[in-house]
């Protein structure tokens, strides 16, 4: 065996890289990759991964599932799949006991829909094997006299699976079975809704069903007329379409037709079969396509003719096999049901065999001694080639009837978190409504600020859907942070009386009001923002309790658990870390009469509890109540030892960094931890005042680069700004003392005073006299601006960057954000 | 290809011949994969056509002639702040009648830049639109029942239908 190459610290691998390799494993390894290491347990679950996982095994690695029904083993169903490479595998089995009938309707997406029927109850499941998961669908029909047909299927306009069940009664006399109610099962609301389907009168269903391209199929017929069609749903529309039937050639006899899938389109093969002798047959096949196009829905469907094959079969033929039933296209397989004589095989063909009856060994004895004479036989024919392949034998007629493609996959069947999968060949419904193609609109929508577009959801269904759909809010997530990043402040001198008065800087610098927090003006104060959403921290009554916010969407949600009557200092932390695509919020306890942390937990968003966290290196260490979030990490400044506590989302834990090798002016002076293109950062600055109303001030930035190595060492600093400046009163900007707050886009952040405009020629200042400034001073052109200006002794310090953003407060099902 | 050809001719959609410098047409991906499998020359028969109609094809052609020399060399400053303006003059036209238009055909010719520019330029537009305004430029019926509105408005309070 060759030696396994040490990957070693899974971080070094990128995070692409290692998606890009892990999506191209089968379920069965990923499953007990998961306890690889944590980031791979949390990769492996996201639904990012989940979704290209699936993208990637429905384009190489499509299977076949099929159904034993002939087997003597005492299974419900006896399901195999074959994979890509034509081997098998038994399918772990369903965990229904056998004593009533059980039925695959279908599958989609590596998750399969099963129908349980006894004479009384009639319940649906969905199993994904791959996953050993099974739930039942809610609600089962009790006492139902007739027939009901069930339909499953996925689509990805609305991203949603939905279940369809058709009820026809059971008419005591005459022949009319009718449709006479349709509902609708959607997974994501979980709930059944009744469907109307005026359209199906007079139209009788037929119990197979397939799915493809967003609706589910049967045949029917209209027995006024005797007339054939394909009966579709649209699952995003939940509309029935009667769809014509290819024209198929009149002058064979008729001899049958299937409805099947081919390459995600509805398909017909239709066959005719002349038998020449007992084992001899000549065979005719045809496969019709339809495409869907645009008009009236008698007129839309066109169907292509994609093969038409004549071929041959004859029992005396080396393959041996005759009386050939196509069953489905699998690849650029035609698979079919056969038969096969048994026994009399020729010396020669017995050494041949030797091989295939191995693999038939683990369907036990199927060559039995009992006196059939002919054997089914599962069989590929290759629409190439035309090569014919045995896959299975069995013994009854029609024992490989039941036959589906399918993808194993990790989807869950509980949360469909799924994001869109597959755009390719997506449907013009109605020519008017998609005005412009599916992928233009979002490219659209992404730009757009959060004000617009919750107004934009009334605008239709689609765009309702489209815009609470988790891949679209992180795409205007993404775009959002790169081109409208914005700045959050606190105007803590207004006069009203608010617990928090916040306003934002646009990315054309004009400044809005937000809509207030929805809070008593109790002590609040905001500990951060992370991809639009804010945490904030309550404090009333020695309760202390926190909150996430999203005040673009004016959504807010209490994190539970509060802490009552604790006796010290609670420090929080908060932020995002891309690579277990989480949310995190870290609690740090100090009691009174100690000085040292002796407690923390961390919450994370998506498991929504709390947990204990290790923190044995923060030993005579200080936090501090400013705490800021980068890159997957938090940080905070402890200024005595002059460090930074980092706590890394995604692992847990702290480190301790060191600071800048900063001089002694600029250390006595002032720092202040920042953040800089998505990296820690610090910004020192030292102030020399001429005069009163006259400065010179050095302001430097350093940035942090993580490299590799121990904790010491890993951290290297970089100068990547020194400015020296003058600020003066009688200047025409006329801001003095600046303190440097943030760097925001190309522009350094900073609180200044100014002098009132009445007073700017009295002789002697008064405290009163000077107004403090909130101006952005560009990094590039050194020009400064002023934004906001307040009462003196108030300052701007509560200030974040922030972009305005979808993101719910709630469920954190947002799929990885690309990292710059 | 041959380097000697500066131009080449393409037929828009409605048969209208129009004249495209080689250094623009490379902006487009199509556009540059016919250049290398096509030998265009003066005595070549064949005039390629683009599925896009003339009117909507003079201004691609003009964002093309204007963008190529940068595209092709790479510019100072001065000269991207300049190109902003002028992309920001050539998108001033009407959504319905030509900015969808160009839309398709940026996507359809694989422009990137242009597909940007006048994505940003819908999305502009619509920024301070009402609801009804945006289903009648996008051609979308009001497909919610009236427990759907009244749930939505619910969900946003302030949220209007019309």
């Amino acid at each position: 065996m060759a030696e396994m190459v040490v990957l070693g610290n899974p971080k070094l691998l990128t995070q692409a890289i290692l998606k890009n390799i892990l999506k191209r494993l089968p379920v069965k390894s990923l499953l007990r990759f998961q306890c690889v290491c944590k980031q791979w347990r949390t990769l492996i679950k996201t639904p990012s991964f989940i979704a290209d996982h699936l993208h990637h095994s429905t384009h190489h690695n499509s299977s076949l599932l099929f159904q034993r029904s002939g087997s003597d083993k005492d299974l419900p169903v006896d399901i195999y799949f074959l994979d890509c490479e034509k081997q098998f595998h038994e399918v772990q089995n369903i965990p229904l006991d056998s004593s009533v009938r059980v039925r695959i309707v279908g599958s989609s997406n590596g998750l399969l829909c099963v129908e349980r029927s006894s004479v009384q109850v009639h319940s649906l499941f969905l199993w994904n094997p791959a996953i050993r998961k099974i739930s039942l669908v809610h609600s089962n029909v009790y006492d139902f006299e007739g027939s009901i047909y069930v339909g499953y299927g996925y689509s990805p306009i609305v991203d949603d699976y939905k279940i369809l069940r058709c009820y026809v009664p059971e008419e005591e006399y005459g022949d009319e079975d009718e449709v006479n109610r349709v509902e609708v099962y959607s997974l994501s609301t979980r709930r059944w809704k009744k469907v109307k389907f005026g359209n199906l009168n007079g139209v009788n269903f037929q119990s197979d069903t397939v799915s493809a391209n967003g609706a589910m199929f049967w045949l029917g017929s209209k027995p006024d007329n005797e007339e054939e069609l394909v009966i579709s749903f649209d699952i995003a529309e939940e509309a029935f379409t009667l769809v014509p039937m290819p024209p198929l050639d009149e002058s064979h006899k008729y001899s049958g037709h299937k409805l099947t899938v081919h390459e995600n389109k509805l398909a017909v093969i239709s066959h005719f079969i002349e038998a020449v002798s007992f084992t001899t047959d000549s065979w005719y096949i045809d496969l019709w396509v339809g495409e869907e196009g645009i008009g009236a829905p008698k007129e839309r469907w066109r169907w292509t003719k994609k093969y038409s094959l004549i071929t041959y079969t004859d029992a005396e033929h080396p393959s041996g096999i005759f009386r050939i039933n196509p069953l489905c296209i699998w690849r650029d397989e035609l698979v079919c049901n056969g038969v096969e004589r048994s026994g009399i095989v020729s010396k020669t063909d017995c050494e041949k065999n030797i091989e295939v009856n191995e693999m038939f060994g683990m369907f036990g004895e199927t060559e039995s001694e009992e006196n059939t004479e002919v054997i089914s036989v599962l069989c590929l024919s290759n629409l190439r080639t035309n090569k014919l392949r045995k896959i299975a034998t069995g013994r009854c007629g029609n024992e490989f009837s039941v036959i589906l493609s399918h993808t194993e996959s990790l989807v869950p069947i509980d949360g469909i978190g799924i994001r869109q999968v597959n755009t390719i060949g997506q449907k013009i419904v109605d020519g008017n409504t998609r005005f412009l193609p599916q992928e233009i609109i979002p490219n659209i929508l992404k730009r757009l600020p959060v004000k617009s577009l919750l107004r934009f959801q009334c605008v239709c269904k689609q765009w309702k859907n489209l815009i609470i759909a988790p891949s679209f809010i992180a795409n205007h997530l993404h775009h959002s942070t790169h081109h409208n990043p914005s700045l959050l402040f606190q105007w803590s001198g207004s006069n009203k009386r608010l617990p928090v008065d916040l306003h934002l800087v646009d990315c054309k610098k004009q400044v809005h009001e937000v809509q207030n927090i929805p809070f008593d003006s109790v002590h609040v104060r905001i500990i951060g923002s992370c991809n639009g959403l804010l945490c904030v921290q309550c404090t009333s009554n020695r309760v202390h309790s926190l909150f996430l916010w999203n005040p673009a969407t004016r959504k807010i949600r209490q994190v539970h658990n509060n802490v009552h009557d604790f006796e010290g200092r609670i420090y929080v932390g908060y932020g995002f870390s891309p690579i277990v695509n989480d949310y995190k919020i870290l609690r740090a306890y100090v009691p009174e009469d100690e000085d040292e942390v002796n407690r923390v937990e961390v919450y994370s968003l998506s498991t929504q509890r709390w947990r204990k966290i290790k923190f044995g290196n923060l030993e005579g260490v200080n936090l501090n109540y400013e705490t800021l979030n980068a890159n997957g990490a938090m940080f905070w400044h402890d200024m005595e030892e002059d460090l930074v506590v980092s706590f890394d989302i995604a692992s847990d834990a702290f480190t301790l960094i060191p600071m800048p090798p900063l001089d002694k002016y600029e250390k006595c002076f002032g720092c202040k931890l920042i953040v800089y293109e998505n990296k820690l950062a610090v910004i020192s600055h030292f102030l020399k005042s001429v005069s009163f109303t006259t400065d010179s001030w050095y302001i430097d930035l350093w940035v942090v680069e993580e490299g590799v190595g121990v904790p010491q060492e890993r951290w290297s600093w970089i100068k990547k700004y020194s400015l020296i400046t003058h600020t003066d009163a009688g200047h025409p900007s006329g801001v003095f003392r600046i303190d440097p707050l943030c760097i925001w886009r190309d522009e350094l952040v900073c609180n200044g005073l100014e002098i009132d405009g009445k007073a700017k020629h009295k002789e002697d200042l008064k405290e009163d006299d000077v107004l403090s400034v909130l101006c952005l001073s560009n990094l590039r052109t050194n020009e400064l601006r002023k934004i906001a200006t307040d009462r003196c002794s108030v300052d701007f310090s509560v200030i974040f960057n922030h972009v305005e953003s979808l993101v719910p407060t709630d469920s954190i099902r947002i799929q990885e954000i690309h990292r710059a | 290809m041959s380097s000697s050809v500066e131009a080449i001719t393409v037929l828009s959609s409605d048969g209208d011949e129009f004249k495209i410098t080689v250094s623009a047409a490379k902006l487009s991906k199509p556009l540059n994969w016919m250049l290398e499998d096509v030998c265009f020359s003066d005595d070549c028969d064949e005039v390629p056509t683009i599925e896009v109609n003339s009117k909507t094809l003079v201004k691609v052609i003009e964002y093309c002639e204007k963008h190529a020399p940068r595209a092709n060399s790479g510019a100072s400053d001065s000269d991207a702040e300049e190109l902003k303006k002028w992309d920001i003059e050539f998108m001033k036209m009407d959504v319905k009648d030509i900015l969808f238009h160009i839309l398709m055909a940026a996507n359809y010719l694989h422009m990137e830049g242009l597909y940007d520019l006048a994505c940003q330029t819908a999305a502009d537009l619509m920024k301070g639109m009402t609801v009804s305004q945006i289903r009648k430029i996008f051609h979308i019926k009001n497909d919610f029942s009236s427990e759907e509105q009244e749930q939505l408005r619910r969900q946003h309070p302030g949220c209007s239908f019309d």
